[in-house]
């Protein structure tokens, strides 16, 4: 069954009654909801998926050695879900061994590829076989990062609906994984995200506002005089620099470097996911359906929305010549208990 | 029915006048009723919604673990549900300074415990928490055509925004945000949808929990374009605010709410009608020069008279913007783009209607209320100030005029709300005379209206009103778990017992459930003194005290002395195990009322809880439970003589509760109920022998309530209309009539006893039977 929430939007009423007033009003505005009705060269989202039911993407991520392939992370609370491919040829199914979980995030390249899960799971992809390194644990591995040319994984989680209730982190070298205990300052933290490496420092983020910065042997709690859930950070290792991203009900955009933070840009939804493209400009993404653009120069640029899933994650890359960017989510924070998936692609290059 | 058709406001030479768009079908007579074009297929929805908002939840369903109310009309209750609530239901924002220097919400649920700052007792006052930085108090508003923003666009809402002052009148106004949406709902504006506006206050106020509202209207698919139509579908976009499940581990299982009782709810916040405005025939030529006035003033530019809508302009008198209200108002607390100094101009349709005003309910008038605003209102004020008090009357007419009342301070005097008659529930108990049912209205007026401090309300008050506690299911009926009295006593450092009679909260938000914590707040010192005694010998007691129905109370006293006498059997000399004691007072009369039966007369009850509940003081010749002076700057006596009469003799003419009349059960006699709770006397129905009797608790559990009566007696409570007034036993502790069958113990043992040896079914047939009492 089609949930009401798609069926009944916000946007699909908006446009009924913007096509009774636009005769006399002459224009459109953001919620017209009809596409035709935008100027022209607006980016626009194109739907690949809006009730994708292998579930739920919590992540986009393009492996440095196949940019042209996108691998979606997601799936349903007991089958988690891996596709593979792009707005162009469409996405295949990558089989994961029976019994994986929702899975939230993948790193790594495409013949080392390491997702994380719910209740701890990890797995490893070697470009022909799945290896289980998962963690015995409860808490759900929300984030993780493959560094040192594949030699070492961090990984960060926390507490779910689905159990564990403390914010972790978790390193991985020799075949080994090895705990890092949060600063005395972080104590009683419920959740950290995800994790990010500007090439030096790793950056953490959590829930009210948490920052992790430093290396795994010298963790240190920044204070950001925060109070929204910092939910994604992307690094650029050429110059130690950091996207954050995050908030709930209105949402905060904000860079840092060296450890500290500039001023945060709020936003008039909360923000999940970003992507950064080679000449930076970014895209953000998050509640219900709703998405931004930063060009270069810093102007923003709102696309339509055509869904009214939660957008988890963005992603953008160079397909025969042009940009796509991307946008994924689904209604993972919800009461359901099947979820189903949203995948959006753009063509858009300032 | 007029519904004015969307207008184009891009070409402003064919803009038609506000007045002429002005949204008719919006208004009711009877406050509480659907906005009059309700579709039918909704009315069914809306009523269950309206039941929903009345709803007493309870431990066993979902209540809780903390709660401030156990429904969602505790809060919004005058005076209608759906409406506003006195002072006493202030709760306040909390926020602490973290590590990082980061205000963040402390209390439970994230961020609202209840603080009643003039509650009786100290410890109920802030601060909470000495890493406490920020409180910022809460008055509940009225919900009265609050839903009809739901049709207001985004855009019509940006339309007014003025971010940078660029026209240079001084006056701002900027949105605030929710998901991407413009949020038009709170008082910062935090909300863009009613369901998370709903599902916020149950889940924070109640300790409901719900899941995201996914459902289908299948009934009301659209099938074609109607302005009705568009109702429908603006609503149903209401329910597409997507956010999480809520979870409180209180052990129910979550939702607490279910989807369909959900659903009918955010129907009836979405239809609730708007108080009918006064006709322009029937309005003073002061008020008409006041409603100029009003904008001449500036009021206007924030309270702009009428609002787009897609159902047609909304006279609401409100832009939705959020506004800098100035330092005198700010409370610190940011919610989304909302600074501490911001917030979303108030709409002021029915403004009469529920004092007290402004966020906090700082204010008792509509004059106190303007004149505590600032920041972008400062040239307004400027300009209002320097009317003349003619002026001044006249603009405050015309918002009396905006749906409220003629004396634009008591709804109860308006002729829209009707007082019950003889037969009637909550009525008088027998045919009055004319002069009588206005002496009745009167003292319901009296016992319904809320007192200020100008008429002596304080030093200190548990609640502001007689109705407060006496509400369920009439004015006048009980009060439920969320206005418990809290008792504490135990012996001092001088081995002297005490009792403190505080207000409720030991199931608030508040982590009042630990004595030591207690202990922690409290701010005076011989009583943390004595209470720290008693803490560390292992004397203090904790109880709550459930408000008693008050119907019927005036039949009890007209019960013989001799009858109550007759029953008494204080050495068990019949051996049947139940003795029952007189309660003499020290005045020599026979106590009959309250749970120790420690009152004699509805007079004397009257005067105990204007004194210990509200701190209003009457004339000492009235009453021997009232005092001379209470210390506070109202000149005593507070409450007039006359008006004592009056509102004693309502109290007193309450009609007892209806009962069904197959009121025979064999069970009742046979288990032995009826031992205590006798079925008659003196040919009043109330099913209590109003005597005595150990009713087996721990002594160790039980506040020692007077000299002269032991910590385990307990009058019998009549068990009239007792199907009504859950919950049940002296602290609410039973939530069932089963349970408080259950709790019964001391001379009660045999009885349930034999209640255990019953079958299901002859129990379900006993409990059936004090249903229909």
């Amino acid at each position: 069954m089609q949930p009401n929430y798609l069926s009944h939007t916000r946007f699909t009423h908006v446009s009924i009654f913007c096509l009774l007033s636009m005769a006399c009003r002459g224009s459109s505005n953001k919620d017209s909801g009809v596409a035709t009705t935008d100027p022209p060269g607006k980016p626009n989202w194109e739907s690949i998926a809006s009730t994708d039911q292998d579930g739920a993407w919590l992540r986009a991520h393009i492996p440095s050695d196949t940019p042209e392939e996108l691998w979606l992370v997601g799936g349903q609370p007991t089958a988690g879900s891996i596709k593979v491919g792009n707005a162009i040829k469409g996405f295949e199914p990558l089989e994961l061994p029976e019994g994986t979980p929702l899975l939230n995030w993948a790193d790594g390249t495409s013949t080392n590829m390491w997702v994380g899960g719910l209740y701890g799971s990890i797995l490893h992809w070697d470009g022909a076989v799945w290896v289980d390194y998962s963690l015995d644990i409860e808490e759900a591995i929300w984030g993780l990062v493959v560094v040192d040319n594949g030699a070492t994984v961090v990984a960060v989680g926390g507490s779910s609906r689905w159990g564990g209730d403390e914010g972790i982190v978790y390193s991985f070298q020799n075949d080994v994984w090895t705990s890092h205990p949060l600063p005395d300052e972080l104590d009683g933290l419920n959740n950290l995200f995800k994790v990010a490496f500007d090439g030096e420092q790793y950056w953490m983020v959590g829930t009210s506002g948490a920052l992790l910065y430093g290396t795994l042997d010298d963790l240190t709690a920044v204070p950001t005089g925060l109070t929204q859930d910092l939910i994604t950070a992307i690094a650029t290792p050429n110059d130690s620099t950091v996207q954050i991203v995050g908030g709930r009900g209105t949402g905060l955009y904000v860079t840092g470097q060296n450890g500290v933070l500039d001023t945060p840009t709020q936003l008039i939804a909360g923000i999940n996911g970003i992507a950064t493209d080679a000449s930076g400009n970014s895209l953000l993404v998050g509640e219900m359906g709703y998405s931004q653009l930063l060009n270069a120069t810093g102007q923003t640029v709102e696309p339509v929305p055509v869904t009214t899933h939660i957008l988890h994650a963005a992603a953008v890359h160079i397909v025969d010549d042009t940009q796509y960017w991307y946008a994924v989510g689904g209604n993972l924070a919800t009461a359901e208990s099947t979820f189903e998936g949203s995948i959006l692609s753009m063509e858009w290059t300032p | 029915m007029i519904w004015v058709l969307f207008s184009c406001r891009t070409d402003t030479s064919v803009e038609p006048k506000v007045e002429d768009m002005i949204v008719a079908d919006i208004f009711v007579e009877h406050l509480g009723d659907p906005i009059p074009t309700l579709r039918s297929e909704l009315i069914e929805h809306y009523e269950n919604g309206s039941s929903v908002m009345s709803r007493g939840f309870t431990p066993n369903t979902g209540l809780g673990p903390t709660f401030n109310a156990d429904s969602c009309a505790g809060c919004h209750q005058m005076p209608v549900a759906g409406g506003s609530a006195p002072r006493y239901r202030d709760f306040w924002l909390i926020q602490e300074e973290r590590w990082d220097g980061a205000l963040v919400a402390a209390g439970t649920n994230g961020l609202s415990p209840v603080r009643n700052e003039y509650a009786t007792a100290p410890i109920f006052h802030i601060p909470p928490s000495p890493d406490a930085t920020t409180y910022a108090r809460r008055n509940t508003p009225p919900m009265f055509g609050v839903g009809l923003f739901a049709f207001v666009s985004d855009q019509d809402i940006l339309d007014f925004a003025d971010p940078d002052d660029a026209d240079g009148d001084g006056i701002s106004g900027r949105a605030n945000y929710e998901k991407g949406e413009v949020a038009k709902f709170g008082y910062k504006s935090q909300a863009a949808s009613l369901e998370s506006f709903n599902r916020g206050a149950i889940f924070n106020q109640m300790g409901i929990t719900s899941d995201p509202l996914f459902y289908e209207f299948p009934e009301l698919e659209v099938q074609g374009w109607n302005w009705q139509l568009s109702l429908l579908n603006t609503a149903d976009a209401q329910v597409s605010a997507l956010d999480e499940p809520t979870v409180d581990n209180d052990g129910v299982p979550d939702p607490e709410i279910n989807n369909e009782d959900q659903r009918d709810l955010l129907v009836f916040s979405t239809y609730i009608g708007v108080p009918t405005p006064t006709p322009l025939s029937e309005r003073s030529k002061e008020s008409i020069k006041g409603e100029r006035q009003f904008s001449e003033v500036g009021c206007a530019g924030c309270h702009i008279p009428s609002i787009p809508s897609v159902i047609g302009a909304l006279p609401a008198y409100t832009d939705l913007l959020l506004h800098d209200m100035g330092e005198a108002l700010a409370d610190g607390i940011k919610v989304g783009f909302a600074q501490g100094n911001e917030f979303r101009t108030q709409p002021l349709w029915g403004v009469g209607l529920h004092p007290p005003y402004l966020h906090d309910g700082r204010a008792d008038t509509l004059i106190e209320a303007i004149e505590w605003h600032g920041g972008e209102a400062e040239g307004s004020i400027d300009r209002w100030l320097a009317l003349t008090e003619e002026e001044q009357s006249g603009i405050i007419d015309f918002l009396g005029d905006l749906g409220s009342i003629p004396n634009k301070q008591n709804f109860l005097n308006d002729t829209r709300f009707s007082t019950p008659i003889f037969g009637d529930v909550g009525g008088p108990s027998r045919q009055l005379s004319s002069t009588e049912q206005a002496t009745f209205e009167r003292g319901l007026q009296l016992f319904d209206g809320n007192f200020v401090e100008e008429g002596g309300l304080s030093p200190m008050f548990n609640a502001d009103s007689c109705r407060a506690c006496h509400q369920d299911p009439v004015i006048g009926g009980a009060g439920g778990l969320d206005v418990n009295i809290l008792r504490i006593g135990g012996m001092d450092a001088n081995s002297v017992s005490f009792n403190l009679a505080l207000p409720v909260l030991m199931r608030s938000t508040l982590p009042f459930e630990k004595p030591a914590e207690i202990l922690e707040l409290i701010d005076e010192e011989w009583t943390q003194e004595s209470l720290q005694t008693a803490w560390s010998d292992g004397s203090l007691i904790i109880e709550a005290r459930q408000p008693p129905s008050l119907l019927g109370i005036g039949a009890i006293e007209t019960i013989s002395t001799e009858t109550i006498l007759a029953g008494a059997d204080p050495d068990d000399s019949d051996e049947d195990g139940i003795s029952g004691r007189v309660r003499w007072l020290n005045d020599g009369q026979l106590g009959r009322m309250g749970w120790k039966a420690q009152i004699a007369t509805v007079s004397d009850f009257v005067a105990d809880a204007l004194l210990q509940e509200i701190g209003v003081t009457i004339h000492p010749s009235l009453s021997d439970f009232t005092i001379e002076d209470d210390l506070d700057t109202c000149e005593d006596p507070e409450f007039q003589t006359e008006d004592v009469t009056d509102l004693t003799f309502f109290v007193y003419e309450l009609a007892p509760p209806k009962s069904e009349p197959d009121s025979e059960s064999v069970l009742f006699e046979a288990v032995g109920c009826a031992g205590c709770h006798t079925p008659t006397l003196d040919s009043v129905s109330l099913y209590s022998d109003l005597l005595l009797h150990d009713m087996g608790y721990d002594p160790a559990t039980v506040v020692d309530h007077d000299p002269g009566v032991l910590p385990t007696e307990f009058r019998t409570a009549p068990l009239w209309g007792v199907n009504d007034t859950a919950p049940y036993m002296h602290d609410g502790s039973a939530e069932t009539l089963f349970e408080a069958i259950l709790h019964h113990g001391g001379e009660a043992e045999r009885s349930v006893a034999a209640f255990a040896n019953l079958t299901s079914i002859e129990q379900e047939e006993l409990i059936l039977f004090l249903e229909k009492l």
